[in-house]
């Protein structure tokens, strides 16, 4: 037995290998994400009848009806107020965890060797935490009666939280819901914010420090023009992530938001699978994945300018 | 050899009669008129999905699935169900082919949309093969039937009742159980002062989101969830006898209960177990979970017990909500025969005698033996004798997965709206899903 040397491969049979290699991947992506795709399109533009025996005995006819479910759900007053709900929600996530992966991100960049470790093994802990959990966890935290997070603040003089119920008002709820979002979307900012801080040439800081710059001129003039590439692609994914929150608002409200908690995600499950109606569920999903790769645009055509300068 | 011939002719009979009664299914959707119990099934196994509450008479369900497998060789693989989001698993199953359970448990405010749908097998000509099929509870075998025809058997049901610490109740110096909803007030008012100190105590536990209670009220005041006229379902909710009800329910979720305006039920037990709670309102077995070394306090054991909800006419009880279970056989089972078998097991007399230690049995006859069991039993056997059920249209599962109760409830416990626009919104959005056709 004389082992092949790697590498012998070579010449025109290799030629066609890679494409080979990747076929059972595009295959098993084809399978899996396509063929779903496929069936969401083709529900969404028919017509389901009567719900339940249809489903269960395939005989109802699904005839074809154009874009009345996209009519329908457009015209739907809800469908709006969702849908502001969830860009309001979105935005302020966004805007929050960006901010608070930034402080990270400069913390990291200035404490100690072991400081940095220790937080970078706690980021990391935090980001193995599934969101599952960690909603679970959060919820007691913000038990009304038993949750540390009330004890706390009534222990502040002149705050009277004892038995303050979060999920009252759907406003402080999804307050709540951000909290565990913005804690879970942190990590991955922090660490890839402070890998990009660590790109700016020390020489250029130094020099604009000798030019008399502040701290923060120099931040806003040296090392944001630097991050800016990064901080695109960041914004662009936690848009994508925020726009779809599910589990900790799913999680958070017991399997049932009620309809001031519902963002569009929620929206979609408990129009579509929750009441058996899937081809308004199969409507507004496609209606968010158009939005979604509206915003996928942006973070694609970064990537190809960043690709053009390198 | 005569039992092994017997056997063979019984076997050829049985698969003869399954063939037939698969392709018909098939064919039909689910009007097969030949379905026969089978005990053939050396090499088959079953799959069952029972809910969890069944891991409290484990026992029961032990002794029928070794009768079962003894008698047909076959095996049963039970899996546990948990009632959060079931409908929408079992949408989806039954749209499929394939992993259909061959029994499956439903709730019985749940069976009319499915038996609607043509989801279950036909048991009519099994009927009488089951034991005390003649005495079935009629708020179980009500929703076991749907035009004329048998598609479930009843399994077991409960009636909820007040469930109150002996302690408290008596160190606040309350010494019977009140006989009007006025006189439940003005106890609730004593242990209320009694542990003013206390500002996370419930004299009565409600949740906010807890409509089996809040609908209780609204029967007690003459009113219903909604009525039916020539087809056509009219939400009662915001006539002016349910919302006097609902005012009832409100003083009580908002004056004596703390911490629970935005949950359910569900956890009630463990919140009890805690020692903030003088009183719930639930089933029987709840005392068990209570008093449960693993899920409450074992302490408490011996200082609970029942009085049935008393009514707002002094002297009479609220009627009660009949919750229970019914079991099918899917349409599209594999094992129709078997299923069945396991079902006439499981219920039959001994099963059934035995589950009535820990839950109302299936059948009147077994009443008895159902409230010779304990003090709590007997009250409660007395409460299900007067009892209110959900709407029978195949759409009422719609109003419960779209939450419409649970979240009017909800939004009055909470004070973000009013009774009046809370249950006039509630109204509209009942009629559009109990008339909603297709």
């Amino acid at each position: 037995m004389t082992a092949a040397r790697p590498g012998r491969v070579g010449g025109v049979r290799a030629a066609g290998l890679p494409y080979l290699l990747i076929l059972p991947a595009v295959l098993i992506v084809a399978a899996v994400a396509g063929w779903p795709l496929v069936k969401i399109v083709i529900l969404s533009l028919s017509k389901q009848e009567s719900s339940k025996f249809a489903l269960f005995h395939h005989r109802g006819s699904t005839p074809f009806v154009g874009l009345d479910n996209y009519t329908a759900v457009l015209t739907d007053s809800n469908f709006w107020t969702v849908v502001i709900r969830t860009v309001v929600f979105t935005a302020v996530n966004v805007v929050i965890s960006l901010l608070l992966g930034m402080a990270f991100a400069i913390l990291m960049n200035r404490v100690s060797n072991w400081a940095r470790l220790l937080l970078t093994a706690v980021l990391l802990f935090v980001w193995a935490v599934p969101s599952t959990v960690s909603s679970q966890v959060f919820y007691w935290m913000f038990n009304n009666q038993f949750g540390v997070v009330n004890y706390l603040l009534d222990k502040l003089p002149g705050v009277h939280m004892q038995g303050h119920d979060w999920f009252a008002d759907p406003v402080q709820g999804l307050a709540v819901v951000s909290v565990v979002v913005i804690w879970g979307a942190l990590p991955l900012l922090a660490i890839s914010l402070h890998a990009g801080l660590t790109q700016v040439p020390p020489d250029v800081l130094e020099a604009a420090r000798v030019d008399g710059a502040s701290s923060w001129q120099s931040f806003r003039n040296v090392t944001l023009p630097y991050l800016r590439p990064l901080l695109i692609i960041m914004t662009t994914l936690s848009i994508i992530w925020d726009f779809g929150v599910f589990n900790q608002i799913f999680f958070m409200r017991n399997g049932h938001p009620e309809p001031g908690y519902q963002t569009i995600g929620v929206y979609m499950y408990a129009e579509g699978v929750g009441s058996s109606r899937y081809n308004v569920g199969s409507t507004i999903a496609i209606l968010m994945m158009v939005a979604v790769f509206a915003m996928m645009a942006v973070y694609v055509r970064q990537l190809i300018r960043m690709g053009d300068t390198e | 050899m005569k039992r092994r011939a017997l056997a063979a002719i019984l076997a050829v009979a049985t698969v003869a009669a399954l063939a037939t009664a698969c392709s018909s299914s098939k064919s039909s959707g689910g009007d097969d008129k030949g379905l026969a119990l089978s005990t053939e099934g050396k090499g088959k196994t079953i799959t069952v999905w029972l809910q969890g509450d069944a891991k409290g008479w484990q026992d029961v369900v032990d002794q029928a699935n070794q009768r079962f497998e003894q008698e047909t060789g076959a095996k049963v693989d039970l899996q546990w169900q948990n009632w959060q989001n079931y409908t929408t698993k079992l949408d989806s199953t039954f749209a499929g082919s394939t992993g259909i359970p061959d029994v499956v448990e439903l709730g019985n405010t749940q069976m009319a949309s499915y038996m609607a749908a043509g989801a279950f097998a036909d048991l009519s000509s099994l009927k009488s093969k089951f034991d005390n099929s003649d005495t079935w509870m009629k708020g179980l075998l009500d929703t076991t039937v749907y035009s004329g025809k048998q598609y479930g058997i009843p399994y077991y049901g409960g009636v909820r009742t007040v469930i109150y610490r002996k302690d408290m109740w008596q160190a606040a110096g309350i010494t019977a159980p009140p006989t009007s909803l006025d006189e439940l007030f003005s106890d609730l008012d004593k242990l209320k002062a009694a542990h003013s100190s206390d500002p996370n105590f419930s004299a009565f536990y409600m949740p906010g989101q807890y409509w089996y209670a809040a609908m209780t009220f609204v029967h007690d005041a003459g009113s219903t969830i909604a009525t039916e006229k020539d087809g056509k379902w009219t939400a009662q909710l915001n006539s002016a006898e349910a919302q006097k009800g609902l005012e009832n329910w409100k003083k009580l979720a908002t004056e004596y209960s703390s911490g629970g305006a935005t949950k359910n039920e569900a956890d009630q037990d463990g919140v009890m177990a805690k020692g903030h709670v003088a009183t719930i309102f639930g089933s029987g077995w709840e005392m068990g979970v209570v008093a449960d070394p693993k899920t409450g306090d074992p302490k408490l054991k011996d200082q609970l017990a029942t009085f049935a909800m008393p009514s707002e006419t002094a002297g009479k009880f609220m009627p009660s909500f009949f919750g229970g279970s019914d079991l099918a056989v899917p349409a599209k089972a594999s094992n129709q025969g078997l299923g069945a078998e396991w079902l006439r097991i499981f219920t039959d007399q001994q099963s059934m005698t035995a589950l009535a230690k820990y839950a109302i049995p299936n059948s009147s006859a077994l009443l008895d033996a159902y409230q010779g069991q304990s003090d709590a039993n007997k009250i409660s056997g007395q409460a299900a004798q007067q009892t209110w059920v959900t709407p029978t249209s195949p759409n009422w599962a719609n109003v419960e997965s779209g939450n419409i109760l649970q979240n009017m409830l909800q939004d009055i416990a909470t004070g973000k709206s009013s009774i009046a626009d809370a249950t006039k919104a509630a109204d509209e959005k009942i009629d559009s899903t109990l008339n909603a056709t297709g």
